[in-house]
């Protein structure tokens, strides 16, 4: 089974401290640690899902949030196929901040087309129980700048992690006929352009 | 013709438990790399002793088109393709990965230590990207320092491994140290070894070196930049990769280049340019490196099978290193430190391969035609592994042969020997394997992958794929219902001993026929095991004491086989021998023992002559020596004095020898026989029968037949010279016969002088430092026999240092010399004739020992013209002067440096009454004014202090007085007259010369 799939790379941006490390873990190994370092540099791990029929091997990369490190994260942008964008709903200030994120991303993953990339917007930490960033606030943001799926999450109690991961692939298998990264691609190109352009219509 | 054995190179074969069909694979250190789940896991095995089981896998960040392990590092790098980009990871410390889901890290390479915790790295895998301006085509690393290099389409570039240290924790990364910009060729294949890199086109080989100094003037970069300009003209031609892309394109004409194999400066015509670009970034990089090219060899397509692409090209380039046995000490693992003696280069075109040998000179080791074509092939230092495609194939090589010789220039000769470079290379193995597809070698492994009938059902399974991509379902299950036939295995590799014995028991068959195949074969085992001791891995005790048994062996057999058989070569059987380290009773008992007792064989009797002929400590047992003497009697009977002088011979029955030599005697007499005869006699104290034999030829033809065996004189044992039984004898009896004997060993180099010394040290038991009478008695007729000037110089040192002692020791006991100075002056011009002043001044004082004439010598050899007067003056400061008779040598030696006026002073002195006779004698043609300006003022003086009473300074002033008168005319004479004096004393000299001017 392991072997027939796709390999998606869905990469988590956001401020340091927002949660992005615990959330790939309590999504991938099912845990949760209170006590977790910084992320240095990029890390990422790997997580086989079915998603629609669809068997697809998630890596999902982590990416330190600290201005220091980002040289050591931006080069690893590149061949994203989806980009969740990480903030706390206790934390306004990285809620302000996916702006840059997003920016940042578009340059350095070198994106063709923006506008049709699939962003995912995650809001950790619900289990706080004081919000800085309501969720009206976060749904306009996402409404406004591409129309991103919204999801609030926490990866202390497990809060919607699952559904955000699987959302991200949905979006990647959605928005672009994978069929070609499937690995068994001995068939060349021939069929796909004209299936791209119609799944725009 | 390659002759094909069917021995057994392949032990067991062990299947990798792999799920799917592996695609690309790799091995090194003690495990196997596959990737699986479409290339986009690797899944890792290790092999040990019968099993093959998983280690860990991991996931790659693309499909892995292509991936290497290097030990040094022990790191994994890959090419892998994602969305049609081509990117070069390098997967470390992936040992963590057990389960394949724990976090990896990843970075790029060029690690700033800075911005990494402590907490990374140590229990992570971690992947390095590392980036490239053009797509990775082709990979290797170095297996002697793990750098690797990258094959891209216009450049070559190599990544330095090193260690930094993070917080104390040695983390690898790569300097991109070098770029080598390259036109002319796409490389299909790299090769990277040391300093060594090759480059493989689908036709063309190019093998360079890169070196820090420039030996030659290469192109530098400003007339290779107006050259790169000029060539991708060329290049795009010879570009077009593929030769099928020219043949689909024009079907009317397909124009080949010529097949050429160019070697060193030569290949500088190749179209080829590579021009080296060094970024400074790694430290023993930094010098300025220039490319040295070593070899080209461009092929003509084979199309023997077809005109695919596949089946014309070039295939498996490889580099082997070879490091110098014995430099090696064991390490740590992965820390080890070998020294490069040499590098093999080798690739394959379809029905032939090439081994290359690189490092001194370059030179085409051996051609191996394949009886089919093949797909590709590994190179190992003991054998070469070939697939075709239902056939493991194992060809022997002949590397150790080219090392052996490259590492001891002294290989061919009578002490050690080794199987030539240019014998025939065999096949010995042809193991049959359905769908053979790739082959690769690691340790005592190689790993095979078989894919069966994959030709015969491509279409259907396209068909279904694509069906079950526009469906958007996986069908794993079809799909492997479909593919049943591929595996993966590791097949070990025979040790080599077990190979050599099969090898050893198979020639065999071929012992009783007379036959070149059982040496053939023997050498092939022989340097099996010699490649085997050349592993710088080998560091187990046991397993290396049980190979060089085993090679000590395989000499004992080829030896056998040479000493037995006709061939142009029975002359190795000595060496071989030799090198078996078997005694020489052994080796008679060997050969003896084997059904060809009535001949024996050149090699055998080449061997035997010459083991006798040598100083070896082992002595024969009596039987034994009977033995020897029988045989010798049937071969070769002329041989047999010298095999008695032998000192193996030494047990040897006497009576029975002289039986032997009578019989031998019966058909011609000759001098050696006789000593050889009297030898025995004295052996068995028969002293009439030694008189006998010794009176039976003239002395000078005694002295021939010494010549022919000086072994009846001396015999060597571990440096030392020892004189036999028989020249005691002679010091005895005659001494003169013995003193010329051991001349005639000098003057034919049988024995140098320090020997000499020490022969007649030992013979005359004068063990401290003296020197023995007879040893001097050498010397003297050793200068007698007109040596070389450089020996003359050196005996002369010897002689005069014994004279000088000898005349400073008045108390000495006195001998008896051979020769006495007359003798000598006779005898040679060395000795000169003494002068009369010299003989005045001895007679004139206490002679020191007339006995035994050592004084006499001195002065006649100081007098004569050979010896240098330069050399002989450090001797003086031992001479005391206090008697005349010394004080003569030292005059002597003044004399002949010209020192007129100092001597005529000491003369005056010491011994007035020399004096005249010292000018007359001394004073020549030039410096006759010493007479009037010297000679004469002196006398006068001296006279005058004596009050005129000296009659001894009268005489000599009347003499003087007289020889000065003949040589000046009146005036001159008159003017040096001293002023005093009585007239009549002095008018018969003015007379005389009136007189004289009268005549004239």
């Amino acid at each position: 089974m392991a072997g027939k799939s796709s390999l998606l790379k869905v990469i988590l941006l956001g401020d340091g401290g927002v949660g992005k490390s615990s959330l790939m873990n309590r999504y991938v190994t099912n845990k949760f640690d209170t006590q977790l370092f910084h992320t240095i540099g990029v890390e990422f791990l790997n997580k086989e899902l079915e998603v629609d029929n669809h068997s697809v091997t998630m890596q999902i990369w982590d990416t330190a949030g600290q201005e220091r490190f980002r040289s050591l994260r931006t080069p690893f942008y590149r061949g994203s196929d989806c980009c969740l964008l990480t903030f706390s709903v206790d934390d306004s200030q990285s809620f302000q901040n996916l702006n840059n994120w997003k920016k940042e991303f578009i340059y350095y993953a070198d994106v063709k087309d923006p506008e049709h990339f699939p962003f995912v917007v995650l809001g950790n930490k619900v289990d706080i129980s004081e919000h800085q960033v309501s969720t009206e606030e976060a749904e306009a943001w996402c409404r406004d700048n591409g129309n991103h799926p919204y999801f609030e999450t926490s990866a202390k109690d497990s809060t919607n992690v699952s559904a955000a991961f699987e959302e991200a692939v949905r979006r990647v298998l959605a928005i672009e006929d994978r069929s070609d990264q499937l690995i068994h691609n001995d068939t060349v190109n021939l069929h796909r352009k004209p299936k791209a352009s119609s799944s725009c219509c | 013709m390659v002759q094909l054995y069917n021995c057994h190179p392949f032990g067991s074969q062990r299947i990798v438990p792999t799920k799917q069909a592996p695609e690309v694979f790799c091995c090194g250190r003690d495990s196997v790399f596959v990737t699986s789940a479409g290339g986009c896991k690797v899944e890792v095995f290790t092999v040990c002793q019968e099993l093959c089981q998983p280690l860990c896998s991991f996931n790659t960040l693309g499909k892995v088109l292509q991936m290497h392990y290097s030990d040094i590092g022990d790191y994994l790098v890959t090419i892998e393709e994602k969305n049609n980009i081509s990117s070069l990871r390098t997967y470390v410390n992936w040992r963590c990965q057990s389960t394949g889901s724990s976090r990896v890290s990843v970075r790029m390479v060029g690690l700033q230590p800075d911005t990494l915790s402590t907490a990374s790295s140590k229990d992570q895998m971690e992947i390095i990207e590392m980036p490239l301006s053009e797509n990775p085509l082709r990979l290797s690393c170095c297996p002697m320092r793990g750098d690797l290099l990258v094959g891209c389409k216009s450049k070559l570039v190599v990544f330095s491994m090193k260690y930094i240290s993070i917080h104390g924790i040695p983390v690898l990364d790569f300097d991109r140290s070098m770029v080598l910009h390259i036109s002319g060729i796409v490389p299909v294949e790299v090769y990277f070894c040391a300093n060594f890199i090759s480059i493989m086109s689908e036709l063309e080989v190019l093998v360079f070196r890169m070196t820090s100094e420039c030996q030659e003037v290469l192109p530098n970069i400003s007339t290779a930049v107006p050259d790169l300009g000029k060539r991708p003209e060329k290049g795009t031609k010879n570009t077009l990769p593929s030769t099928s892309s020219h043949l689909s394109e024009c079907e009317d004409f397909v124009v080949f280049d010529r097949p050429v194999e160019l070697i060193g400066e030569e290949c500088k015509s190749c179209n080829i340019v590579i021009t080296p670009e060094s970024t400074g970034l790694s430290v023993d990089l930094r010098t300025k490196f220039c490319v040295s090219y070593l070899l080209y060899r461009r092929f003509a397509p084979d199309f023997t099978d077809g005109l695919s692409v596949e089946t014309i090209r070039l295939h498996s380039l490889q580099l082997m290193p070879v490091y110098k046995t014995g430099s090696h000490v064991p390490a740590k693992a992965g820390n080890t430190k070998k020294d490069l003696l040499s590098i093999f280069c080798f690739f394959s075109m379809p029905h032939a391969g090439y081994l290359y040998s690189l490092l001194n000179t370059v030179q085409l080791v051996s051609v191996y035609q394949y009886p089919e074509r093949s797909q590709q092939a590994v190179l190992t230092p003991q054998l070469l592994h070939v697939i075709t495609r239902n056939n493991l194939q194992c060809f022997t090589v002949r590397c150790s042969a080219v090392i052996v010789r490259e590492e001891d220039p002294y290989i061919d000769t009578t002490m050690k020997t080794c199987p030539p470079v240019s014998m025939d290379v065999c096949t010995l193995r042809m193991q049959l394997f359905i769908g053979l597809k790739a082959i690769q070698h690691f340790n005592n492994y190689i790993v095979i992958l078989t894919k069966a009938d994959i030709e015969e059902v491509p279409d259907k399974r396209k068909n279904s794929k694509r069906l079950s991509k526009k469906l958007g379902y996986t069908k794993t299950k079809a799909l492997s219902d479909t593919e049943p036939g591929w595996n993966l295995y590791i097949v070990s590799t025979t040790p080599p001993v077990q190979l050599y014995r099969e090898m050893v028991e198979y020639s065999k068959k071929y012992d009783t026929v007379k036959t070149q195949g059982s040496i053939h074969l023997l050498s092939e085992a022989h340097l099996l095991l010699r490649s085997a001791l050349m592993n710088p891995d080998l560091v187990n005790p046991a397993e290396k004491e049980e190979l060089e048994a085993a090679f000590r062996e395989s000499c004992g057999h080829l030896g056998d086989c040479f000493s037995r058989l006709e061939t142009k070569k029975s002359h190795l059987a000595l060496p071989y021998y030799k090198m078996s380290c078997l005694s020489v009773s052994e080796v008679i008992d060997r050969v003896l023992s084997k059904d060809f007792p009535q001949e024996y064989g050149k090699g055998f009797m080449f061997y035997l002559k010459h083991s006798l002929c040598e100083d070896l400590e082992e002595q024969l047992s009596e039987e034994m020596a009977l033995m020897v003497l029988q045989i010798f009697k049937t071969a070769e009977p002329q041989q047999i004095p010298n095999v008695l002088s032998s000192p193996c011979m030494v047990n040897v029955c006497p009576a029975n020898a002289m039986a032997f030599l009578e019989k031998l005697e019966s058909n011609a007499c000759s001098a050696v026989i006789s000593l050889t005869k009297a030898a025995m006699a004295l052996r068995m104290q028969d002293l009439q029968k030694y008189e006998a034999e010794m009176n039976r030829h003239p002395e000078v033809l005694l002295l021939y037949g010494f010549l022919e065996e000086p072994r009846l004189l001396m015999i060597r044992k571990n440096k030392e010279i020892i004189p036999t039984e028989m020249a005691l004898k002679l010091r005895d009896t005659l001494p003169g016969l013995l003193i010329a004997a051991l001349v005639a060993f000098h003057e034919n180099s049988k024995i140098n002088l320090k020997e000499a010394e020490l022969f007649f040290k030992v013979l005359c038991q004068n063990y401290d430092d003296d020197v023995p009478q007879m040893l001097v008695d050498f010397w003297e007729a050793r200068l007698s026999s007109y040596p070389p000037d450089s020996v003359l110089q050196d005996v002369m040192g010897k002689l005069t240092s014994y004279y000088v002692c000898r005349i400073c020791k008045p108390k000495h006991v006195c001998t008896k010399s051979l020769k006495s100075a007359e003798d000598l002056r006779n005898s040679c011009s060395h000795f000169g004739v003494i002068s009369p002043w010299v003989l005045k001044m001895v007679y004139s004082g206490p002679s020191p020992c007339d006995h035994c004439g050592d004084l006499i010598k001195l002065q006649s050899l100081l007098c004569g013209p050979s010896l240098d007067v330069a050399s002989f003056l450090p001797f003086l400061d031992f001479i005391p002067q206090d008697n005349n008779a010394h004080l003569s040598i030292h005059l002597i030696c003044a004399t002949r440096l010209l020192n007129y006026e100092s001597s005529i002073e000491r003369l005056l002195d010491r011994c007035p009454e020399a004096v005249t006779s010292y000018a007359k004698h001394e004073i020549k043609e030039g410096s006759q004014a010493l007479w009037w300006n010297k000679l004469l003022p002196e006398l006068c003086t001296r006279i005058r202090d004596s009050r005129n009473t000296n009659e001894i300074f009268i005489s000599s002033l009347k003499d003087t007085l007289e020889m000065i008168s003949m040589e000046l005319d009146l005036q001159d004479f008159l003017n040096v007259l001293p002023d005093d004096g009585i007239a009549a004393f002095f008018l018969p000299y003015l007379v005389n010369q009136s007189d004289k001017k009268l005549v004239i």
